[in-house]
């Protein structure tokens, strides 16, 4: 019981060390799509499937 | 199957070993990867490990860590290295006091900045070089008061100048990395040379303005050096021309990380632990290492060049004529 309470605790403090408020967690945790990010390559094979599909009636 | 007697004994024989070699070892040219001294001790000056170590020297450093890639893109320019610390010798041993801070756990959902520890703190030159992954020691320029440079640390560390989380280098009762170097410097003499704008890229705006840090400058490490003749460069893994590769790697980096670019895109914060890099970069930086093994007969100019190819490959292709918003 001991060590699930220091769990808890553990965990809670390591969350908290970490909380971002949205605007913050916006640039931090989220990313741009292939194309306007300049760190992701864009797929070759997803482009080559996309064009090997054919086009919608 | 393996009997597991045999195979515990041999797990211990094996960790003796290591520890023996690690514990036991002098750095050196045995030791580390790079280790390039390029000065000559003077006559009963002191020799660490063919290292000659004078009192006032700067040391500056870089781990090659997510944390310094933020530190570095936190900041315009790109500059090699984000530590920098004072050496000084004390009874024959060299020492370098540095100006560290520390993230402490917290359950308040505060910026940051307000969750960072630590001051001026002592440590042997020896734990120095084996925890940094790059170091550079310099001379300070002639005419540096090495002595006053050396009483500046010292007594810093004695009154615990506390950490300067905010990098605000108006204030002299906190103090940053570089910051502290260049008040031991102008201690003994030495003007600073130039600082360095924040990024105006706008994730980075965000983020500043979170933690609170309103400075519109920084002193980078580099530019406290720019004057100084380099004593050596050293890394205990790092071949010299896996060396010149991380900052090639660096300087790419930075250069694609133009105003409209998230920090998202080159690290990211799991909900547990610190930053890690976004695995397309962590890629990069694990090809390039790969194949700078076998460049160290390479040119400077060629390294750049191959990284770039190398950052094409696996970020993608980039051209600056790209970006609308620099």
């Amino acid at each position: 019981m001991r060590t699930l309470v220091l769990a808890a605790s553990m965990l809670g403090i390591l969350a908290g060390c970490i909380h971002l408020p949205p605007e913050v967690a916006a640039v931090v945790r989220e990313t741009d799509p292939p194309g306007h990010n300049n760190f992701l390559p864009e797929r070759p094979s997803a482009q080559a499937a996309d064009s090997d599909k054919p086009d919608a009636p | 199957m393996t009997n597991p007697t045999r195979r515990n004994r041999s797990l211990a024989t094996a960790l003796a070993a290591g520890l023996l070699a690690g514990g036991c070892a002098t750095p050196g040219p045995a030791t580390f990867a790079t280790w390039q001294v390029e000065a000559v001790a003077d006559e009963g000056e002191v020799n660490f490990a063919g290292i000659p170590v004078r009192s006032g020297q700067i040391v500056v450093s870089e781990q090659g860590s997510a944390n310094s890639l933020f530190l570095a893109l936190l900041v315009a320019e790109d500059r090699p290295y984000v530590h920098s610390g004072i050496v000084v010798v004390e009874d024959g041993r060299p020492v370098v006091y540095e100006a560290n801070g520390r993230m402490q756990p917290s359950l308040r959902t505060q910026p940051l900045t307000q969750n960072v520890v630590g001051g001026v703190r002592r440590l042997d030159l020896q734990t120095f070089l084996e925890n940094n992954r790059f170091v550079a020691i310099y001379d300070p320029p002639p005419g540096a008061d090495r002595e006053r440079i050396a009483r500046y640390a010292r007594e810093s560390f004695m009154e615990r100048l506390p950490f300067d989380a905010w990098f605000d280098r108006t204030d002299p009762s906190k103090v940053y990395c570089s910051e502290f170097t260049a008040l031991a410097l102008a201690a003994g003499g030495v003007a600073l040379q130039g600082t360095s704008p924040m990024n105006p890229n706008d994730s980075v705006t965000v983020i500043l303005a979170w933690l609170g840090i309103t400075t519109p400058d920084i002193i980078p490490p580099a530019a406290i050096v720019a004057d100084s003749s380099r004593v050596g460069l050293f890394s205990r893994r790092d071949s010299p021309a896996q060396v010149e590769a991380w900052f090639a790697v660096k300087a790419e980096l930075h250069r694609r990380f133009t105003r409209d670019q998230k920090l998202g895109n080159v690290l990211y914060l799991p909900p547990l632990g610190g930053l890690k890099f976004q695995p397309p970069v962590a890629a990069f930086m694990a090809a390039t290492n790969a194949a700078a093994a076998d460049w160290d007969d390479l040119a400077p100019e060629e390294i750049d060049r191959r990284v770039r190819a190398l950052a094409a490959r696996e970020l993608g292709p980039f051209e600056p004529a790209r970006v609308a918003l620099d």
